[in-house]
């Protein structure tokens, strides 16, 4: 796997010894046997880039359950209030971060050594969680329609766009993906008006299929962009042929997504070895191969490991930590509703 | 001896169905009031009217109403009458090729709501729809003539999807008409036309009153078509409103707003129960009940033969084989296209394949095996029971009963998938969460209100005295029950078998919320978590495989059925 | 047999509370063929019913040969099952989904005692040759016709030789021909089999053929109970008279006469003094209802001197196919009158009748 990606060997050095973790934690997960993780991710994806841990930890059983964001936190927090630890490791956790940290449901990382290879901005202060990948919310596009030069080079061009009016953008319903950077880079002001205008003048198709299916409506031509659009499914669509392609306008709006472990969940000592092993090299670029999503990891952050590097890297980020997801989340989502629910100026067919 | 046996059995039927329906029902009436962030922190301090006062003094949510309404109307008016004209069709007259229709109508029952949806955006849709594009090419126009994305085309579509369900509800109906009553007015000098209007349909009106109020309440309640197809068009109605605000942009979903908006639906419940339950008496007055069966009079079709047969191929092309079409083709693409030249020669095996290898395909084929036998059987068996109190004995409660039964209909998968979870939390010393039994269990309890509608009506055709020239032949009830009401009832048993099979493969909502891991994935879970990956491609493989099977299944059931009715029907 | 004592039932309808029937007082003996008569409404099938166990009285003693089946004082219910009845429904019931063979099979199936194959299928023919449905075993129900299927019903109530047969109008679904060779057939049958037979019927012909003791019902209670003879000769009341036969009702007074307890006396009517056997203790001035049947009345030809002879005008002639009914106007009094149908009688022509004393009942009148 390593070898098809043509990585400098300097990368890949050491890559045995990062993976080094105390030997209580081995005995432990030895007994433990197994380990239950929640995420995102398709299940044939998890399975090919969990190979390589499960090449070193065949003593690991894992079991994987894949749900979208709300079942899988509502879920395992009115659980866990009800004494019922349903998994050890849980990844997602964006805006309701917060609820679990306020029932203490997360356990403490810091003891995990390979936390140190992610930037400050991506772990915990308290270790309760850490980034797994980066992820970028920008504008995937159908290459028939658009050209790349008439993609809008800042967010406010989107709104002067002639080719994105009337129906020729979608949007999804997840404001939180990028609205939310947009806001805390720009301001308050900025991110009301802008928002205003987008639904209000640029009259953009509002639908309910996620941000994915989303992808694919647009490949066939349904509308002509679509926003957001994450990198790495984009990449994904694109190597299989359909003509799509990305485009971030700036500020990039960048997150990052989190994983955690339970406190009190039972196979702690394999969940911790997987974090670390997550956290390395070699499991940041397993990620990478599985998946196309831009590893977390300082050493990693480079060009060949992000799909639409050109896109992304030389920009402007607009970066969300969960800081401002509890300040400024609320007021997004209200205002965000109201401009959903008004449908953005009625259009009305039949 | 203060209770005999019966009425012991009486008693548990009750308090078992009492139970069952009461959870969701006290969750969704608790949960309204709490502003707690988790939908099952209820505590003195966090209960308040602050959810209705939001909900309600929205304006926005008085606007949909009038979509709602609108909505509503539009598509029971549809789907009763294509089920109407097709039910009359297989019962009433001596069409040719009935097979088809009974095979062919229940199909699109397991389609899952997004699928179908998509496939009509892919037919439909202004810019790619491929009708419009052909038309538009034919006729030299600028603009494509339908418009998917509207009201119409959402009323269009979900008549089409109530047709199977109101089918199945009036072709028993249909059957039960006593023909003399025709031929009395026929004889008094009336004209066909008028024989059915003021016989015929005055005889009809309580029953199909109440099979338009049970698909009514299933249209205000689904929110695939709604979503997709009047979303990007801004039109919205109270489902979708419902599930924007639990599946929405806020970071927790707020389900006691949701379940403030859902009381809603339990009032209209409650009115249409009552209306529903006076109707149903009435029925049961007009139904000429008799223990010799026959089969009302067959109207003769003469040279409107050929017309109505093409008239049901039509129906049977729009609702079920062009969806099939779509996502047949879809399902050999490797990305969404609509059909071209270039299209075609795109296509692959790949997703094909790719179901075969994704992840736990198996296990969640297993499981919903599992799990749609235990629901379908459960169901059947305790609407069963169900129906003999409310029908036949003289249970005090049998009323309140038969309404028990009925409510859960109008409650949302997503709610009572919630209010089952919080339960097989509490009762943690039943191992039931997290296991397709929660599952099974959280769907009967919604299955049982069409379980039982079905069930009382089949009832109701067994003469009394079948029963009881069985009980002074010396057979107790159990004996009476196994050797009269379950041959008898067997069509029945059977009908309300697959259609709750064909339900509880295709529903999401509920499996969702129960949904644990590996150990309880289902079918509809992996579709719909597939949908959301994106991989349209896969599901619409998923959508063409299911299908097929569904055929088969209908089709088989229906063969045997129908020569065993051949076989059985009187010479008289 | 079957004793019945004070029985009570009522219902609650959507109109109230109906008493429908109100103490009846039953003893019909081991082998009797007893009827229960009357219109609709009168309470009879309910009686039946609650002897069956299908229903349950407010009140009173049911007792089928020595058990007590029913009784409201000691709250004891004995359910239909366990009862040892055969019974005949008005719809006979047949199970559509059973052949022949299995429809009479099913009450030796439900008995706690275990019959072989061998003895059941002997059982079964046997009953099936009784009511003359040989050769039919292995047809299903539903397509056998009207008077085969009662005959069905017939065979599975008796199939386990019950004590007592029941039956609810069995015949009232036939045509005319059927009816009068089955309820031959019928009679003849419990006799043979020595059955205690409860029939219940509004065909008053049916309890006179059919029975040994026929009791009229009205209006929840018993009218009058006694052999048909009895009923048809000598009924009661009016209402009993009026439902058995057709009779000829006239109103008149009692009258004076020299001796008092002299059984035929004389009543003045309007159609002139009528001698008529009176019931003890009437008393002159008493008003009276005298009853003749039409059948009873004799055309006079010739010019004998007769105790009441009327000259009347024949207002009406019908042909009955049996018989000619002529309906005779005597002054303001209309009389039916049954003649051989060959009696050569014009309507207009005039007409001299005889009513003889003997069969002239009076019954009091209101």
């Amino acid at each position: 796997m390593l070898k098809k990606l043509k990585v400098e060997a300097s990368t890949l050095a050491n890559i045995d010894k990062e993976l080094e973790v105390p030997k209580a934690w081995l005995d432990g997960a030895r007994k433990e046997g197994k380990l239950r993780v929640f995420s995102t991710f398709d299940p044939g994806q998890f399975e090919a880039l969990s190979r390589p841990f499960k090449e070193r930890h065949p003593y690991i059983n894992i079991e994987y359950s894949r749900a979208s964001h709300e079942d899988r936190a509502i879920r395992t927090l009115v659980a866990y209030k009800n004494k019922k630890i349903v998994t050890d490791i849980i990844t997602g956790l964006g805006g309701s971060y917060f609820m679990f940290k306020e029932i203490g449901a997360l356990d403490d990382m810091r003891m995990i050594p390979n936390l140190k290879n992610n930037p400050p901005e991506t772990v915990d202060p308290e270790g309760l969680w850490a980034g797994m990948h980066m992820r970028y919310w920008c504008m995937a596009y159908n290459t028939r329609q658009l050209k790349k030069e008439e993609m809008p080079k800042r967010w406010d061009d989107v709104l002067t766009n002639p080719k994105l009016r009337n129906g020729n953008l979608a949007i999804g319903n997840r404001p939180q993906l990028w609205a939310l950077s947009l806001w805390k880079a720009n301001g308050e002001k900025w991110a009301k008006e802008f928002l205003t205008k987008l639904f209000n003048d640029v009259k953009p198709q509002l639908r309910r299929e996620g941000m994915n299916a989303m992808l694919e409506l647009s490949a066939a031509g349904e509308f002509n962009a679509t926003i957001p659009s994450a990198e790495y499914r984009t990449y994904q669509k694109q190597l299989d042929g359909a003509p799509v392609s990305y485009h971030c306008p700036e500020p990039v709006p960048i997150a990052v997504s989190e994983m955690g472990i339970l406190k009190g969940a039972p196979n702690v000592n394999a969940a911790r070895i997987f974090v670390n092993w997550f956290l390395s090299k070699e499991g940041q670029i397993a990620q990478y191969v599985a998946d196309y999503a831009p590893p977390v990891h300082k050493d990693l952050r480079r060009k060949e490991f992000v799909p639409f590097a050109d896109e992304i890297l030389p920009k402007k980020g607009a970066f969300r930590d969960p800081a401002i997801e509890v300040e400024i989340q609320p007021k997004l989502l209200t205002f965000w509703d109201e401009l959903w629910m008004r449908g953005g100026g009625k259009r009305r067919g039949l | 001896m203060t209770l005999s046996r019966l009425q012991l059995g009486q008693y548990a039927v009750f308090l078992f169905v009492s139970l069952l329906v009461s959870m969701p029902l006290f969750f969704l009436v608790l949960g309204s009031f709490s502003t707690a962030k988790l939908p099952t922190d209820f505590s003195l301090d966090t209960m308040s009217l602050q959810n209705y006062v939001k909900v309600y003094s929205d304006p926005g949510t008085f606007e949909l109403f009038t979509n709602t309404l609108i909505y509503v109307t539009g598509s029971v008016a549809i789907g009763i009458t294509i089920s109407f004209v097709l039910a009359w069709l297989v019962e009433r007259t001596n069409m040719q090729g009935k097979i088809w229709i009974y095979a062919g109508v229940p199909m699109t029952l397991a389609m899952p709501g997004m699928l179908q949806a998509m496939a009509w955006v892919l037919l439909l849709s202004p810019r790619i729809g491929f009708i419009n594009k052909s038309l538009q090419s034919i006729f030299a126009l600028d603009q494509a003539p339908i418009n998917i994305y509207s009201l119409g085309g959402m009323v269009f579509i979900e008549g089409l999807r109530l047709v199977p369900t109101a089918f199945l509800m009036l072709v028993p109906l249909m059957r039960s008409m006593d023909p003399s009553l025709e031929e009395a007015a026929a004889v008094s000098g009336a004209r066909p036309l008028s024989t059915a209007r003021k016989i015929t349909l005055r005889l009809l009106a309580p029953g199909l009153v109440a099979v338009m109020i049970y698909q009514a309440m299933t249209a205000l309640e689904v929110f695939e078509i709604p979503g997709i197809l009047g979303l990007p068009a801004g039109i919205y109605v109270f489902s979708t409103k419902i599930y924007a605000v639990v599946r929405s942009a806020t970071f927790l979903p707020a389900y006691g707003l949701a379940n403030a908006l859902a009381m809603v639906y339990l009032v209209i419940a409650l009115v249409t129960t009552y209306f529903y339950t006076r109707m149903i008496s009435r029925v049961e007055r007009f139904t000429i009940i008799t223990g010799k069966g026959y089969r009302p009079r067959q109207f003769d079709l003469g040279r409107w033969r050929y017309p109505a047969f093409a008239l049901v191929l039509l129906y049977l092309f729009l609702a079920v084989l062009l969806p099939f079409l779509v996502f047949a083709y879809v399902s050999f693409l490797s990305f969404l296209q609509a059909p071209s030249v270039a299209a075609l020669q795109t296509l692959t095996l790949k997703n094909y394949r790719f179901l075969a290898q994704y992840g736990e395909v198996g296990s969640a084929l297993r499981n919903t095996l599992l799990m749609v036998l235990v629901t379908a059987t459960a169901t059947v068996i305790l609407s069963f029971f169900v129906s003999l109190v409310v029908v036949r004995s003289k249970f005090w409660g049998r009323k309140l009963l038969d309404q028990l039964a009925f409510v859960p209909h109008a409650i949302p998968g997503i709610v009572m998938g919630i209010a089952f979870f919080w339960v097989f939390l509490k009762v943690d010393f039943l191992p039931i969460y997290g296991t397709v039994w929660a599952m099974a269990i959280g769907f009967t309890a919604g299955f049982l209100s069409y379980g039982t509608r079905s069930m009382n009506a089949a009832l109701l055709q067994v003469h009394k005295e079948l029963e009881e020239a069985a009980y002074v032949s010396g057979a107790r009830p159990w004996r009476t029950l196994w050797r009269v009401f379950l041959p008898l009832m067997m069509p029945t048993f059977v009908g309300v078998w697959i259609w709750v099979v064909l339900h509880a493969v295709r529903i999401a909502g509920l499996p969702l919320i129960l949904y644990e891991g590996p150990q309880n994935q289902v079918l509809s879970i992996l579709i719909w978590n597939m949908w959301d990956e994106g991989y349209v491609p896969a599901v619409a493989a998923i959508g063409t495989l299911l299908m097929l099977s569904l055929l088969l299944l209908t089709v088989a059931v229906r063969y045997i059925g129908f020569r065993r009715q051949l076989v059985q029907s009187p010479a008289v | 047999m079957i004793r019945i004592q004070n029985l009570h039932m009522v219902y609650q309808t959507e109109r109230g509370r109906v008493h429908a029937v109100r103490g009846i007082d039953l003893d019909i003996k081991q082998g009797q063929f007893f009827t229960l008569l009357g219109p609709s409404g009168c309470g009879k099938t309910s009686t039946l019913r609650s002897v069956a166990g299908l229903e349950t009285p407010e009140e009173g003693e049911i007792f089928v040969g020595n058990d007590l089946v029913f009784s409201s004082t000691t709250r004891k219910v004995v359910p239909p099952y366990s009862r040892d009845i055969g019974m005949v429904f008005q719809s006979y019931a047949i199970w559509p989904h059973l052949n022949v063979f299995e429809n009479v099979a099913f009450p030796l199936r439900e008995m706690k005692r275990r019959f072989s194959q061998q003895e059941i299928r002997e059982k079964v023919d046997r009953a099936l040759s009784l009511v003359h449905l040989d050769g039919l075993a292995d047809r299903p129900a539903p397509f056998l016709s009207g008077g085969q299927q009662q005959r069905l019903a017939l065979a599975r109530a008796i199939v386990k030789e019950p004590r007592v047969l029941l039956l609810d109008e069995p015949l009232s679904n036939l045509d005319a021909k059927l009816r009068e060779e089955t309820r031959f057939e019928l009679r003849e049958l419990v006799k043979r089999l020595g059955i205690t037979t409860l029939y219940v019927t509004h065909d008053q012909l049916e309890a006179l053929t059919m029975s040994d003791v026929v009791a009229v019902m009205e209006e929840g209670r018993i009218a009058q109970q006694g052999s048909p003879m009895e009923i048809y000769q000598s009924p009661q009341d009016r209402f009993v008279a009026n439902f058995i036969g057709l009779t000829n009702f006239i109103d008149g007074r009692v009258k004076p006469s020299p001796c008092e307890t002299a059984s035929i006396r004389q009543v003045e009517t309007a159609a002139g003094d009528l001698s008529c056997v009176l019931e003890e203790g009437m008393k002159p001035g008493d008003p009276v209802i005298v009853v003749v049947r039409p059948e009873d009345i004799r055309v006079i030809t010739d010019a004998k001197p007769r105790h009441n002879l009327f000259q009347g005008k024949v207002n009406a002639v019908i042909f009955m196919g049996d018989s000619l009914e002529c309906q005779v106007l005597v002054g303001s009094q209309r009389l039916r009158t049954k003649l051989h149908p060959s009696s050569a009688v014009q309507q207009g022509q005039n007409i001299s009748l005889e009513l003889p004393a003997e069969r002239c009942r009076a019954l009091r009148g209101s």
